[in-house]
């Protein structure tokens, strides 16, 4: 009786969390397609085509035509991935166990309440820089926080939790000692993921406040190594730099998390997926950075360009948490050991 | 957790995410312009009243009232070098705007004539007049007809009032970017929509445009008096009744820059002072 039982909830915990597997994943794709829907409102200049918010021209549906396309497409897809959201907090309420995952759906909602009423205030103030900068900066940790949640419910998180990787470590001759590079690793992923952010919030502010051409051509500047002094004191021509100056840096620092990264390939392969994802993504995104000037701004560059820092982003949060998970269980080992 | 408990815990949670939903949506508040169709209200429109009752910036108190005369500039201004092809696109974006202007059309930022004048070109007197005047009782009037502003580039008095019309059958918002003065963005979903402005600060120039409509954008060039003009097709302008006396006058091109010229000029007389613009000036 027990038994049969026990299996019973067994087989409830496996339904429920595979319920859960699938339905963080699609939220937290969901969540990305607003990022992108986000950029185009931006990258097509539609950012105020509805004048007023929530209602759009007094309606909760307008014409869908020329801006309005964009801004209020973006509006939709903002309540229908803000109500997923929502769906998604209450889903681990009822089917998960640990509080940190509920925790951090929590966050989420919270999170993208408050991005709604950031876009809502944008409109309604006309665009302002710091408001508009915020809006974008908050959608990246609501991304982040959806993804999070989504790979504390995957089977990856389950088997990396569940083996030890200090035991590994030791298993493996090519590691020096146990813990050792999962910490190096993590501290490098956590600086790098840090940069890029702040190199995410640059490119924001660049983007709200019209500096995204201010220095027109690419790699030089002004058709130098350096912009002319007369040109530097020019609006947006200093930050347009900045964030050239944060791709050099965020490059050097991605590659240095990603050789860390690679070293633990051979403890679990999950890592050798986030340095190979990595590298790849930063490569694009310097690439899409470059045709966002050469095209003078093409909307569908300028959107994919942000769509590719977010998942620059998203992929360090991501391997920055599974550090995070790993590390400490060498320390507990080795002190157990001591 | 058994199946009851599992779905009365989700019903509870679902009803107060749906209640924190709700509520967040509301926050929005409601439209002050309560005279407009309630499909028309939009942002802006509570800036309105604030903008009409506002005073004009012309009507200081204690300031000498600026004279007037009988001398004018004239002038043409022209474009040197081979004239560039208007960039053309397709006003795919909307059905109607389609419809008003099928086919290819050009974009109004450099429209050079077949003598090389320049149409659109603000010209005005940038210093040397002294004086306050006060705004026009006639207002200043831009209106959205076939999907472009009419018309593209005007000029208007500090404190004269702007009355904004929609004469097309689709939405357009009508959003001004200036930098002294005060910022709008109205929406004019209905034909036959009117709305009336004001820039209180002189500032040149300031972009207006419809966010809905990407290809819509027009230049507004407000002066603390009213020695301003528009080059026509030709490129010609006419500034009248000016007093006697040496200005500087400044000509703006939205693609091709500015340039200015000093000019002294006699009580009733007429002088012609002509620019010259080059691309990429």
């Amino acid at each position: 009786m027990s038994a049969a039982r026990t299996k019973e909830n067994g087989a409830h915990e496996a339904r429920n969390a595979g319920i859960l597997r699938v339905a963080t994943r699609s939220v937290a794709f969901g969540v990305f397609l607003l990022l992108v829907a986000g950029a185009l409102v931006t990258s097509t200049g539609s950012g105020l085509a509805v004048p007023d918010w929530p209602l759009s021209y007094g309606k909760v549906m307008p014409p869908m035509v020329g801006g309005i396309l964009y801004e209020h497409g973006h509006r939709l897809v903002a309540a229908a991935v803000s109500t997923l959201v929502g769906l998604e907090m209450a889903m681990l309420f009822c089917l998960e166990r640990r509080k940190g995952v509920r925790l951090l759906g929590v966050a989420a909602f919270v999170a993208i309440l408050s991005q709604a009423v950031l876009g809502g205030l944008t409109v309604l103030l006309l665009l302002p820089p710091a408001i508009s900068s915020a809006h974008a900066a908050l959608a990246e940790v609501v991304f982040a926080l959806t993804s999070v949640v989504a790979l504390m419910c995957s089977k990856t998180w389950d088997d990396l939790t569940a083996r030890s990787l200090s035991l590994s470590l030791e298993e493996n001759p090519n590691i020096s000692s146990r813990g050792v590079e999962a910490t190096r690793a993590f501290r490098r992923v956590a600086v790098a993921t840090a940069a890029i952010y702040v190199q995410i919030v640059l490119g924001a502010v660049m983007r709200h406040t019209g500096a995204g051409l201010a220095i027109p051509d690419f790699p030089a500047a002004f058709g130098g190594l350096w912009p002319p002094a007369d040109e530097l004191q020019r609006r947006g021509v200093g930050l347009h730099l900045a964030h050239r100056i944060g791709a050099v840096v965020v490059l050097a620092l991605v590659l240095a998390a990603v050789r860390a990264l690679a070293r633990l390939s051979a403890v679990n392969p999950v890592f050798s997926g986030f340095a190979a994802a990595w590298t790849g993504l930063v490569a694009i995104q310097i690439l899409l950075g470059a045709l966002s000037i050469w095209s003078k701004k093409a909307p569908s560059l300028t959107a994919a360009h942000l769509a590719g820092g977010a998942l620059c982003w998203v992929v360090g949060v991501l391997a920055a948490v599974c550090l995070g998970a790993c590390r400490n269980l060498p320390n507990a080992v080795s002190s157990g050991r001591a | 957790m058994s199946g009851p408990a599992i779905r009365f815990r989700f019903a509870s949670v679902c009803a107060a995410t749906a209640l924190a939903a709700v509520l967040a949506a509301g926050c929005g508040g409601k439209d002050e312009d309560e005279d407009q169709p309630k499909s028309a209200r939009a942002r802006g429109a509570a800036t309105e009243s604030a903008a009409a009752s506002a005073a004009p910036a012309a009507s200081a108190a204690g300031s000498a009232a600026g004279a007037t005369g009988n001398a004018s500039i004239t002038g043409k201004i022209v474009f040197e070098g081979p004239i560039p092809a208007p960039e053309k696109f397709k006003m795919t974006a909307d059905a109607y705007c389609l419809k008003q202007n099928p086919g290819e059309v050009a974009r109004q930022d450099a429209e050079i004539g077949p003598d090389r004048g320049i149409k659109d070109v603000f010209v005005y007197v940038k210093s040397g007049i002294t004086g306050t005047y006060p705004p026009p009782a006639t207002p200043a009037v831009i209106d959205q007809r076939g999907c472009r502003y009419h018309p593209h580039v005007f000029g208007m008095v500090a404190g004269q009032s702007l009355d904004i019309l929609n004469s097309d059958d689709t939405l357009h918002n009508i959003h001004s970017l200036p930098e002294k003065n005060e910022s709008f963005n109205l929406g004019m979903p209905v034909k036959g929509m009117k709305y009336t402005k004001k820039f209180d600060k002189p500032e040149v120039m300031i972009h207006i445009k419809c966010d809905v409509h990407g290809w819509m954008s027009a230049y507004c060039g407000v002066v603390a008096h009213p020695f301003f003009a528009v080059t026509a097709a030709d490129g010609t302008y006419t500034i009248k009744n000016l007093p006697a006396g040496t200005y500087t006058i400044e000509a703006w091109h939205e693609k091709f820059g500015t340039q200015t010229q000093q000019v002294t000029v006699g009580a009733s007389e007429s002088k012609s002072v002509g620019f010259t613009f080059k691309a990429g000036a």
